[in-house]
């Protein structure tokens, strides 16, 4: 009898797993051995810690050189985290037989010099390491994961049978997509536990078909990947040997089902051994991480990722009852596209999911298969639910078949490479985390406070604000920025959780800002993203986004947001010196927008809603004070030209026109007497007192100091003002009212305070203030309660 | 051979449809073949007794069977499509297959009133006699579920929508009543409604969301793949062309390619190639209207031609088939010919042919 049992699985595959679980209650093995890599035997007793909630991924690496490193991703229904948890819970050794991680780590280790070599090379000669993988990013994963899933094409059979052996199965069962055939036919469906003799027969041949068909050629994946594959199977062989040797009872391995042929397979131990002689010594270290449905999805190398995690987590959790049925499957599934769809604010009836329900069940039924398939449920929904329209269930497309569900880990587990590369710098630094407020002051012209500063906008970047900048140093001095320190223990959380990201500061602050910035459509985001990463010390990264803010802006017809991407990138400019900064990139890219917003101005300025409106104004302001700054004049005159077409549209919404004649008059692009011209044509009784309030609103309302100290500017509304005939002044007070209540309060007391400080002064006749006779004194003095009226003035003035 | 100028499904194909009734497996109530062989008679296969089963739906098996599998579940069908995608071709063929009968049909338009809905009365009867059963002058609906067979609706939202509600009852309850004669029809097991629909058209009415919930809606697409869509426009026309007696032309396969890059480009506003965006012309210009230009280029060049489909017997077709609106769309078949037409390998004849029309 054959102690040994051989159970060939597909990674993340719920049907598979669900056997699995069934065949070992069966065999009860005295061992249970899995395809994993050995380095991890101290951390895989957490797995069975309560608080650990998949999907979870191991994560190896390099103690020294933590950016070398791989994850091994687990959802719920991977068989070996199922395989796992079995023999945790019946208290059986359970060893992961893999070959060690260090061949893999060693290789990229290897890249990662030589990929620096390269680029040191490269800046005498560039554009030259096209082929190598940006910063160590892990397509390591091909590390540990089968070859087997990989999706592809219509290939040359040769292809097909070695890259792809599901592929080559379902084409012999006439099918296209081997992904899919698998999943129909193993992953959906209840089997017994001889499913794993089936599939372990079908391997079998087509391993054999492909070894003949590639007899004495080369491998397709190259030589090197070819003696990995022989390491792997010599080390998984000789793990199982010693495993039978070691017990009694039947020891059950659990491996790709492409191996399950290979470990069956008689070869010297002799020659084995010799395959896996000079192992690369690296110390590894390894600890679990949470995972998310996202990544399970994305996948990473050659383990091409689960097609719908949602739609798995759904299908395992289904076979969790032994007694729901098949319209219990379809159900379920059906009422959580409902749930999705009503969320988004569709309609969604009861008796819609039903019919779901029953379609899918009739379209299984047409087909002859027990089980409503993920593609029967997919056209089921369109059919009932979306009206035959594709297009309203890929709105929620996301959230059903992938899913934002993140992974936890149980509070026992051991501490990550990051959490290690962030006290590493802190020490370097001498930065303490304290849970107690602490200023830090940087110069940026010293190398220490560049290192410290960069080291807490990185933290920033990963969602870690353990530094909060004082905004004072940013607006001032270009040199100097002031942090308040404070740590918090939730930070740690978020250290692992950014481990997907990368396995050290660095990595994990360049990983997340590009995601982010692949991910959002708002151009500021994006923007902000820039600058966050220049100070960061990322510059390729802030590269990247500038470009996908070029094309962001260019598919962007909404001008705001445009408006609103300058500022920050302007900010970034200013760091020029302190700071390593892609300047001409940067200058290109404020130019562009530039033009963009410029062109189509004054069209933009028109119809806005109320809140459009404030949003347009904000940016507008934004993006003025932004130019300034900069002080490029070739810019600078396209903005004044685009700000003179805005100030003389009539159609333009008048708070905006306001603004921008203000602007106008503030450079001196336009005197005095046209400025007093236009304010009298925008304030004629033409217009709706409400209008007009309007543009005096934008007028006026920008930086009410300014028109505390500019006597002339003062003048030119006094002079309106006082040209007006009674009756129209009376109906002008309700917009001047308006108007100046959009000034600060202490703003208004200001102003009051210095036109009646004026009055016994010799600036009464400054701001132009007709002579004031015996007459006319008595007037004023009947008009200040009036006055204070219109200023709002908080408390009785002493004329 | 018959005088009918066009026979429907179920005779044209009766020999593949009595090899199909031998199917085994379960037949839903009223239905003559399993779902699974009403399938195979759309998408061409093999009957048991070795019959050769044609293709007649040249597309997505998925929503072939998606149809198929919502008739089966008694719940009413709607297939929904720009004019030309072959609704009514897929609704003739699987009603054919299914009940072996494809002619209870209502075309509906902005002029049907609930009574071709429901039942009339034979008023001369009415009169004479007094309301009773022989007096009801009976709709095919009715017709249709006292037999227990598939009724088809043809572009329905062409009805008004007080008229489309009349549904509402007949396909819930499945019972149609009769109060002036205090009785109802109520449905055989088998019966069931397939209608079509357009859903991008001028004047239809809106479906109410009440019936719209009745219905599974499938929607039949354009073909994605070129040379899909030219081999259903070359098995259409060769169809048409053999019941409508034309004499015989060489193949013109060549020049159906041309149509179908033609009418592709035109609808996607943009070339093949995708270098080059084009306006788009107002009409659908789908796999119906292509077959239609072929037919009337092949009846042009049997009849007045010298036997072979070129350019000339294609330009008048084509521009009659793009140019629906004499203004619009005549500037958009210009600018097409002098940028595209014009400078494409080979195209030179239909450039000229088709300024020559124009």
């Amino acid at each position: 009898m054959d102690r040994l049992s051989l159970f060939g699985i597909r990674h993340h595959g719920p049907g598979c797993a669900r056997s699995l679980v069934g065949a070992l209650d069966e065999l009860d093995p005295g061992i249970v051995l899995i395809e994993g890599p050995p380095e991890a035997a101290s951390v895989l007793p957490y797995a069975a810690d309560p608080g650990m909630v998949p999907p979870v991924a191991l994560l190896l690496y390099d103690s020294k050189f933590p950016s070398a490193s791989l994850f091994i991703p687990f959802a719920e229904y991977s068989p070996e985290w199922q395989a796992l948890r079995w023999a945790l819970r019946h208290d059986r050794p359970v060893r992961f037989i893999d070959l060690p991680v260090v061949w893999t780590l060693a290789d990229i280790k290897a890249r990662e010099e030589q990929r620096k070599q390269d680029e040191a090379a490269a800046a005498e000669e560039p554009a030259q390491d096209a082929e190598i993988p940006a910063e160590g990013e892990p397509d390591a994963d091909a590390g540990t994961q089968e070859p087997d899933e990989e999706p592809t094409q219509e290939v040359s059979l040769q292809q097909v049978l070695r890259h792809d052996p599901l592929g080559a199965l379902a084409l012999v069962a006439g099918h296209h997509d081997g992904d899919a055939w698998w999943s129909e036919l193993v992953e959906e469906q209840t089997h017994a536990p001889s499913l794993f003799s089936a599939i372990e027969l079908a391997l079998a041949a087509v391993r054999e078909a492909a070894e003949e068909e590639l007899d004495g050629q080369e491998h397709p994946l190259g030589p090197e990947e070819e003696l990995r594959e022989q390491r792997r199977e010599a080390h998984m062989r000789l793990e199982v040997a010693k495993a039978l040797d070691e017990t009694e009872g039947p020891v059950a391995a659990i491996v790709g089902a492409w191996h399950v042929p290979a470990l069956r397979r008689k070869s010297t131990k002799t020659n084995d051994r010799k395959l896996i002689r000079k192992a690369p010594r690296i110390k590894v270290e390894s600890t679990w991480i949470p995972w998310t449905h996202t990544r399970l999805a994305k996948g990473g190398g050659y383990g091409a990722g689960v097609r719908s995690p949602g739609w798995y987590t759904h299908l395992w959790r289904h076979s969790e009852n032994p007694d729901a049925t098949a319209e219990d499957l379809a159900t379920g599934w059906a009422l959580r596209a409902a749930s999705l769809l009503r969320e988004r604010g569709d309609i969604v009836s009861t008796a819609g999911v039903i019919e779901v329900t029953r379609l899918a069940v009739a379209m299984a039924a047409l087909r002859g298969v027990a089980t409503p398939g993920f593609d029967d449920l997919r056209e089921a929904l369109v059919a009932t639910l979306c009206s035959g329209e594709a297009a309203q269930l890929a709105s929620i497309g996301e959230a059903l078949y992938i899913g934002g569900e993140v992974g936890k880990i149980g509070s026992a587990t051991p501490q990550n490479p990051l959490q290690l590369d962030l006290e590493r710098q802190q020490r370097s630094l001498r930065l303490k985390p304290l849970a107690l407020q602490k200023p830090l002051s940087l110069d940026l012209r010293s190398r220490a406070g560049r290192a410290k500063s960069t080291l807490l906008h990185r933290l920033q970047l990963l969602g870690i604000p353990w530094g909060q900048l004082a905004s004072a140093g940013r607006s001032r001095g270009t040199f100097r920025e002031n942090w308040t320190l404070e740590w918090a223990p939730e930070f740690s959380v978020a250290l692992a959780e950014a481990m997907v990201y990368g396995t050290t500061v660095e990595a994990a602050a360049a990983g997340k800002a590009r995601e982010t910035a692949q991910e959002t459509t708002d151009l500021a985001r994006v923007a902000e993203l820039v600058r966050q990463c220049l100070l960061a010390d990322l510059e390729l990264v802030a590269r990247e986004a500038i470009d996908r803010l070029q094309k962001l802006a260019a598919a962007s017809t909404d001008i705001a947001p445009l408006m609103e991407a300058v500022p920050p990138l302007v900010e970034v400019l200013r760091y020029g010196e302190a700071r390593q900064t892609p300047e001409e990139a940067l200058k290109h890219l404020i130019g562009n927008l530039n033009v963009q917003v410029c062109s189509s101005l004054h069209y933009a300025c028109r119809q806005l809603q109320e809140q459009e409106l404030e949003q347009t104004r904000n940016a507008l302001e934004g993006m003025d004070r932004a130019l300034v700054t900069q002080d490029d004049e070739e810019q600078l005159g396209l903005w004044v030209a685009a700000l003179g077409r805005l100030a003389g549209d009539g159609m333009a919404m008048p708070k905006l026109r306001g603004f921008a004649q203000r602007r106008l008059y503030d450079r001196a692009i336009v005197d005095q007497e046209e400025t007093a011209a236009a304010l009298s044509r925008a304030l004629s009784p033409s217009h709706s007192p409400l209008d007009a309030g309007e543009w005096l609103e934008g007028f006026i309302a920008l930086e009410g100091q300014v028109l505390l100290a500019d006597e002339q500017l003062r003048g030119l509304i006094d002079d309106w003002l006082s040209e007006l005939e009674g009756g129209t002044f009376l109906e002008a007070l309700p917009m001047l009212r308006r108007a100046f209540a959009s000034l600060a309060a202490a703003e208004r007391k200001l102003l009051m305070g210095r036109l009646f400080g004026d009055r016994q002064g010799t600036g009464v006749a400054a701001v132009g203030l007709p002579a004031i006779d015996e007459e006319g004194l008595a007037l004023f003095h009947d008009s200040i309660p009036l006055l204070k009226t219109i200023l709002g003035s908080p408390e009785g003035g002493k004329a | 051979m018959t005088e009918l100028m066009r026979l429907p499904s179920e005779k044209t194909f009766a020999d593949e449809i009595e090899a199909l009734r031998g199917v085994d497996g379960e037949h839903p109530p009223g239905w003559q073949m399993t779902p699974r062989a009403v399938v195979t008679f759309l998408m061409g296969g093999q009957a048991p007794d070795g019959t050769t089963i044609s293709q007649k739906y040249l597309g997505n098996q998925r929503l072939i069977e998606t149809a198929v599998a919502t008739l089966a579940t008694d719940r009413a069908l709607l297939l929904l499509g720009i004019p030309g995608t072959g609704k009514s071709w897929v609704a003739e063929h699987i009603t054919a297959a299914i009940c072996d009968d494809s002619q209870r049909l209502i075309q509906c338009t902005a002029g049907t009133d609930e009574n071709h809905l429901r039942y009339g009365w034979n008023y001369a009867h009415l009169l004479a006699h007094g309301p009773s059963e022989e007096a009801l002058v009976r709709s095919p609906m009715m017709t249709g579920m006292a037999e227990g067979r598939i009724v088809r609706l043809e572009e329905l939202t062409r009805m008004g929508s007080d008229v489309q509600d009349t549904l509402i009852t007949i396909l819930s309850e499945k019972t149609l009543p009769i109060p002036e004669l205090d009785t109802a029809v109520n449905a055989n097991r088998g019966f069931n409604v397939l209608a079509t629909a357009n859903n991008k058209d001028k004047g239809v009415s809106e479906m109410s969301a009440a019936l719209k919930r009745r219905f599974n809606v499938v929607v039949l697409p354009l073909p994605d793949d070129p040379a899909v869509e030219a081999a259903i426009i070359r098995k259409r026309v060769k169809d048409i062309g053999i019941g409508l007696q034309l004499p015989e032309v060489a193949p013109a396969d060549a020049e159906i390619e041309r149509v179908v890059t033609l009418f592709r480009e035109l609808r996607e506003g943009k070339t093949l190639d995708g270098k080059l965006a084009l306006k788009r012309p107002s009409g659908t210009l789908s796999v119906g209207e292509a077959i239609s230009v072929m037919i009337g280029a092949w009846a042009q060049a049997a009849h007045f031609g010298d036997g072979t489909i070129d350019a000339t017997a294609l330009s008048a077709n084509l521009v009659g088939a793009i140019v629906k609106d004499p203004l619009q769309d005549r500037v958009v078949l210009q600018e097409y010919l002098e940028t595209v037409v014009r400078g494409r390998k080979g195209w030179r004849d239909l450039y000229g042919a088709i300024r020559n029309v124009i």
